[in-house]
């Protein structure tokens, strides 16, 4: 394997890792990204066995301590009220994502100015929003347009279907005269750029056979290897280097698929491994001028993470709603609750974001990521 | 399992899983013991300690009591042995419902879901043009600091 230096040495092929590697391409840099999982062959997505919901329980459970792959590594969870979910190996958590796509509100990116809490960010909205369109094409977004909720913008692709519970759970919304609108999803309501749109099979998290979500293992990476940059996948990054001199990244040490451990120098070194392994690497990258780990003077890398959590409540419906077909967790979204309301007594708000039903086995187990069957 | 002489531990199960998951004759649904369910579980404890520990001690259990496995027992195990009892729970659900048969008779597609899927048809723009009118009717729920302003 060459190991000759790089330009760029990406860490992690997952959605960011893919746009950083994507916005570089024009430069003509060498890129090289190195990856601790693999591409998932097409015969290994478990929808295409007769007992594929049993996958979701076992190797493709979103929970890594749970799969417990080779690729995988333990995250201790014991004093968190949240349980980790992600994928490694090419696509990253793309792979096991559901494809719910919203953007960020204007209101989002000034949450110091107009609530008194974070901070505001230096761009707004209308800054980022040409780069929304922009990945959305790339990534193949279906939605409506006009959505009163945000400024004005067209979904690349018309909306995947609410189906016959999204159609009920929206006369609902209007009877309540609450906010709701067909979710954006980064999923293909029809064939666009050799990718087959969904055909409502009901496993996004299983990853898509059929290539109609839009996780980067079907959408940049594709693109990026034919342009060029070098994916190499079952390479663990172990630790950063530096020059001891300068304190500037020189490249990377990583165990490889042969099982050695292997070093690879670059001009730049990016991190891109989400936000349990981003610090996880830099803890992992101690020297003698970076005893506690690389950007850490602060003592914070590795505290105080901000997921983005998820809760959920479950309802049954006195007929069938034939919730099992479809994309399992998009159907509508409504963000009647979505902006600061002095009356709650608190300050930002929350999504309502109505998910599909899934199948019996699943259901009888408490539901969706949830692990309390029901008595 | 072999330590339980005063029962057979897969009739025990199997009578223990008939409880979990009762047939229903007028829909045509099996019972889970009936339908072969406790050699996915006894399987599945092969390779899983802890659901083995769970089965041993519940079988062991049964073999205590003095009625055998009744709706009452299976009621008694599950308060005694909780956290045996929900393993094994979990292994039942996930050992009948994931037959091809078992979600055909509940109304979902026995066949594998890719590449076949299902047949949903999209909403037509009238529908939706319907549906939404009282959203749109609103007007903008959103605060734009900038107000519209690059």
């Amino acid at each position: 394997m060459n190991h000759d230096p790089v330009d760029v040495l990406i860490i992690g092929a997952g959605a960011s890792g893919a746009a950083i590697a994507w916005s570089l391409l024009e430069t003509r840099m060498r890129i090289l990204c190195l990856e601790q999982g693999d591409h998932l062959p097409d015969k290994d997505f478990p929808s295409r066995r007769e007992d594929y919901e049993l996958a979701r329980y076992a190797e493709f459970s979103c929970d890594p301590n749970v799969r417990g792959l080779q690729q995988d590594y333990p995250i201790n969870a014991d004093d968190s009220c949240i349980t980790p979910v992600n994928w490694n190996g090419v696509g990253g958590s793309t792979i096991n994502f559901l494809g719910h796509w919203p953007r960020m509100r204007p209101s989002d990116f000034r949450t110091r100015s107009l609530d008194g809490v974070g901070e505001d960010w230096p761009v707004d909205y209308h800054d980022l929003a040409p780069f929304y369109d922009m990945n959305d094409r790339t990534t193949g977004v279906s939605g409506l347009g006009g959505n009163p909720a945000y400024p004005d913008y067209m979904p690349p692709h018309p909306p995947i279907p609410m189906g016959k519970l999204g159609q009920t759970l929206a006369r609902g919304f209007n009877k309540k005269g609450w906010h709701w609108w067909p979710s954006d999803v980064a999923i293909l309501s029809e064939d666009d750029d050799g990718r087959q749109k969904c055909v409502n099979a009901g496993t996004c998290d299983l990853g898509c056979a059929a290539g109609a979500k839009g996780g980067t293992n079907f959408t940049y990476w594709p693109m990026l290897e034919n342009a060029g940059v070098e994916l190499r996948t079952k390479a663990r990054v172990r630790e950063i280097l530096v020059d001891e001199t300068t304190g500037f990244a020189t490249g990377v040490l990583y165990h490889g698929a042969d099982g050695q451990v292997h070093e690879q120098k670059a001009e730049l070194v990016i991190v891109a491994c989400n936000g349990i392994g981003t610090p996880r690497l830099l803890l992992n990258s101690k020297s003698n001028i970076f005893p506690e780990g690389l950007a850490n003077r602060s003592g914070k890398v590795g505290k105080n993470l901000m997921f983005h959590p998820l809760s959920g409540v479950a309802g049954v419906f006195d007929e069938p709603m034939k919730g099992h077909e479809g994309p399992m967790a998009c159907s509508i979204l409504s963000q009647e609750f979505y902006e600061s309301d002095p009356a709650r007594g608190f300050v930002r708000g929350y999504g309502l974001h109505s998910g599909r039903s899934t199948t019996p086995m699943t259901y009888a187990l408490g539901g969706y990521g949830i692990d309390s069957p029901i008595p | 399992m072999s330590e339980h002489r005063h029962i057979n531990p897969l009739s025990s199960l199997d009578a223990i899983l008939d409880v979990l998951i009762p047939a229903n004759r007028d829909r045509g649904i099996p019972a889970a013991g009936e339908l072969g369910v406790a050699a996915f579980v006894t399987e599945a404890a092969a390779r899983n300690p802890a659901l083995n520990s769970a089965l041993v001690a519940l079988l062991s259990r049964v073999g205590e009591l003095a009625d055998g496995v009744t709706p009452h027992t299976v009621r008694q195990l599950e308060t005694e042995l909780p956290e045996a009892f929900r393993l094994l729970l979990v292994e039942t659900y996930k050992g009948y419902y994931s037959r091809p048969d078992m979600r055909a008779k509940l109304g979902v597609g026995s066949h594998p879901v890719h590449p076949a899927g299902y047949e949903v048809a999209s909403e037509s723009p009238e529908l939706l043009n319907e549906l939404t009118a009282p959203v749109r009717a609103r007007g903008p729920v959103f605060r734009d600091p900038t107000g519209g302003q690059t």
